[in-house]
């Protein structure tokens, strides 16, 4: 027998058993309908409840740190190459014992309208010990607390060494020179110390700081740095998107590094949710067992009123399989069109909610169903195959009637 | 051998009935040649139905050994399912399935053996024809339910499924056990031709000796699971009588 001759028989069955059919199918409907409309329950409340945590958010922070190993530099580009770049909006190596470093266009446009301005592009002046004055260089302030602490760029600090280095070899008259680098302030002149340096790097269409930690005058700077083999003790992972976030974690967490982040809390609010969700899929087992129930007695009192057709197919020599397969196709249409049919009703059901929701003003924006695509799919393919799996003793059953038995019954 | 569609060497089957032994078939042992038109006459119970269907490959049998066309027949319920779709089959109360139509009935046996759909849409018209039912291919009788037709015409859809698969053998139960004296001949006249034209074994189980006379060219009489005697016909006429004891014809 053929797929369209075993439909063409189901067909024939269906339209001789509508009663069955329709009771059959309306169980199905509703076990698969209440199951969509849990689970869109449950989903929309976690969606909702992750909004409203990150309700103000418009960057994502995901701070990656270690307490027992620094993060190196290579670490950073090995996340790189899980091609998540584009989902990265800006790194930062961060001296978090000291500050966050910042030089970025629209970090500085977010803080500005925050009216906080960190970084101060100030003026520092290299005197020597008879105050002729050298050089003009740049630096950023990056310890509020200890305003004589800098940190400059790497281009900023050759040009110092040089100078220091050019003081020293001309070695005026043998008289020792010292170098102070002063913060030019609007009053006065504050002698600065060099506690870092950052070196500008473009990297994967973003800007990273490489920064050194340094902390000494600069008459104590070593001749040796390559800012290569500098290591942090901390980076921050910023994106626009909390899934891309979700997926920087875990690469993160996989390397064996400890981050903070929002998701902290939204894994807080998931615990709790999970428990919501438990009990969502409890109803949904409930409404499946219910609905092999429904598709076992079907099938039993559908094969008790075909004994006497499936003998007469078996004395025509149709072999246990086919009989059987008769039996499985029957449950898989029902299965197949109840579940369809379950799924547009929730979906009515869901829209008709949400229109009544919209009224009361105090839950206007809150969308407590979300409508997944990918759990319905599962929803109906879960009730098609435990629709074949209920269906399969019956369909044995009814594969083992001797047709001599049936014949006798006339 | 060479001419022997059937032989059957102590057949005996037994059936346990709570703690008793109830022998159904007892030692039955006698062939069935290619062409013959076999009759099996018992009364009630005596045991012809269960042969006819273990002839049929639809029941199996406790000891003995039963060849078909040379072949033992096998007692796997996939094999003996593929046996029954070389034999054609008819019964006292026609066995058509209700809610197909005619079409459909007699397009069964071969929808159940994959053939292609134009195959079997000729055979069947072809199995209608010659039954009689039909006068062409254009005829729309052929969509007719089971529930429409009168007994004689019931009858006639289930020799034409029994003759769509071209096959070796009819076993017929009863076949006019629902019919009136009409239809009665009208059938029997039509299992001659089948017999004789399409050369196709008829065996047929009834509990009327008129029957018997005016198909059969032999038969067997069975009582109580035994074969009691063997009848050959001539013109209608029991020519030889032989007495059998259990264990030889």
């Amino acid at each position: 027998m053929k797929i369209e001759d075993y439909t063409k028989w189901v067909i024939d069955e269906i339209k001789e058993s509508k009663v069955y059919t329709i009771l059959n199918l309306i169980g199905i409907l509703i076990s698969v309908s209440i199951c969509i409309m849990f689970l869109s329950l449950a989903f929309g409340i976690e969606e909702t409840t992750i909004n409203k945590l990150t309700k103000d958010m418009n960057l994502f922070t995901l701070k990656v740190t270690n307490g027992k190993k620094q993060i190196y530099y290579q670490d950073l580009n090995s996340v790189y190459n899980k091609k998540i770049d584009k989902i990265i909006y800006d790194i930062r190596p961060v001296l978090e014992k000291y500050a966050i470093l910042s030089y970025n266009s629209i970090e500085n446009y977010k803080l500005k309208k925050n009216n906080i301005l960190p970084i101060y592009l100030e003026s520092y002046k290299i005197k020597k010990n008879n105050s002729i004055e050298l050089d003009i260089i740049n630096g950023h302030l990056f310890n509020n607390q200890n305003e004589n602490s800098i940190i400059v760029s790497d281009i900023t600090f050759k040009k110092i060494t040089s100078i220091y280095k050019e003081i020293n070899r001309k070695n005026f008259n043998k008289k020792k020179f010292k170098i102070i680098i002063t913060k030019r302030d609007i009053q006065e002149e504050i002698p600065c110390n060099i506690i870092g340096i950052a070196k500008t790097t473009p990297h994967h269409g973003t800007t990273a700081y490489i920064t050194k930690k340094l902390s000494f005058y600069i008459n104590d700077i070593p001749r040796n740095i390559n800012p290569n083999e500098i290591c942090y003790t901390r980076f921050d992972f910023i994106t626009e998107n909390l899934k891309d976030l979700e997926i920087v974690r875990e690469a993160f967490n996989k390397k064996g590094y400890d981050t903070v982040s929002v998701l902290d809390k939204i894994d807080n609010v998931r615990k709790v949710l999970f428990v919501i969700n438990v009990l969502f899929w409890l109803i949904f087992s409930i409404a499946v067992i219910i609905a092999i129930f429904n598709i076992i007695i079907t099938l039993t009192s559908f094969v008790l009123k075909k004994r006497k057709e499936i003998g007469i197919l078996k004395s025509l020599g149709a072999t246990d399989f086919q009989i059987q397969n008769i039996f499985i196709l029957y449950s898989v249409y029902i299965s197949s069109i109840g579940s369809i049919l379950g799924v547009v009703i929730s979906y009515i059901f869901i829209n008709i909610i949400r229109i009544l929701l919209s009224n009361f003003d105090n839950l206007s924006d809150i969308d407590l169903f979300k409508f997944d695509l990918l759990s319905v799919i599962f929803v109906v393919l879960l009730t098609i195959l435990v629709s074949i799996v209920a269906s399969l003793p019956t369909a044995k059953k009814a594969a083992s009637i001797s047709p001599i038995e049936t014949m006798r019954e006339d | 051998m060479k001419n022997k569609l059937y032989i059957l060497n102590n057949v005996n089957k037994i059936i346990h009935d709570g703690n008793k032994k109830k022998h159904i078939l007892n030692n039955i042992s006698f062939d069935i040649e290619f062409n013959d038109f076999f009759g099996i006459i018992g009364d009630s119970g005596a045991g012809k139905s269960t042969l006819l269907h273990i002839l049929g490959g639809m029941d199996t049998i406790s000891s003995g050994k039963i060849f078909c066309n040379n072949k033992e027949l096998n007692k796997t319920k996939n094999k003996m399912a593929h046996f029954r779709r070389n034999i054609g089959f008819i019964f006292q109360s026609f066995q058509l399935i209700n809610h197909l139509n005619v079409y459909s009935n007699v397009a069964a046996p071969l929808i159940i053996s994959k053939l292609d759909k134009q195959k079997i849409e000729k055979k069947v018209q072809n199995a209608l024809i010659n039954v009689n039912f039909i006068k062409d291919r254009k005829d729309r009788r052929i969509y007719q339910l089971p529930k429409t037709l009168s007994g004689g015409e019931k009858q006639r859809v289930a020799i034409a499924r029994a003759i769509v698969n071209n096959p070796k053998v009819i076993l017929a139960d009863e076949p006019t056990g629902s019919l009136d004296s009409k239809n009665t001949n009208n059938i029997l006249e039509l299992l001659k031709l089948i017999n004789k034209k399409m050369k196709i074994t008829i065996i047929i189980v009834t509990h009327d000796n008129k029957i018997l006379s005016q198909c059969c060219s032999k038969a067997i009489y069975i009582e109580d699971g035994k074969i009691i005697e063997t009848y050959e016909y001539k013109n209608g006429q029991v020519s030889n009588i032989i007495q059998n004891s259990t264990e030889e014809i």
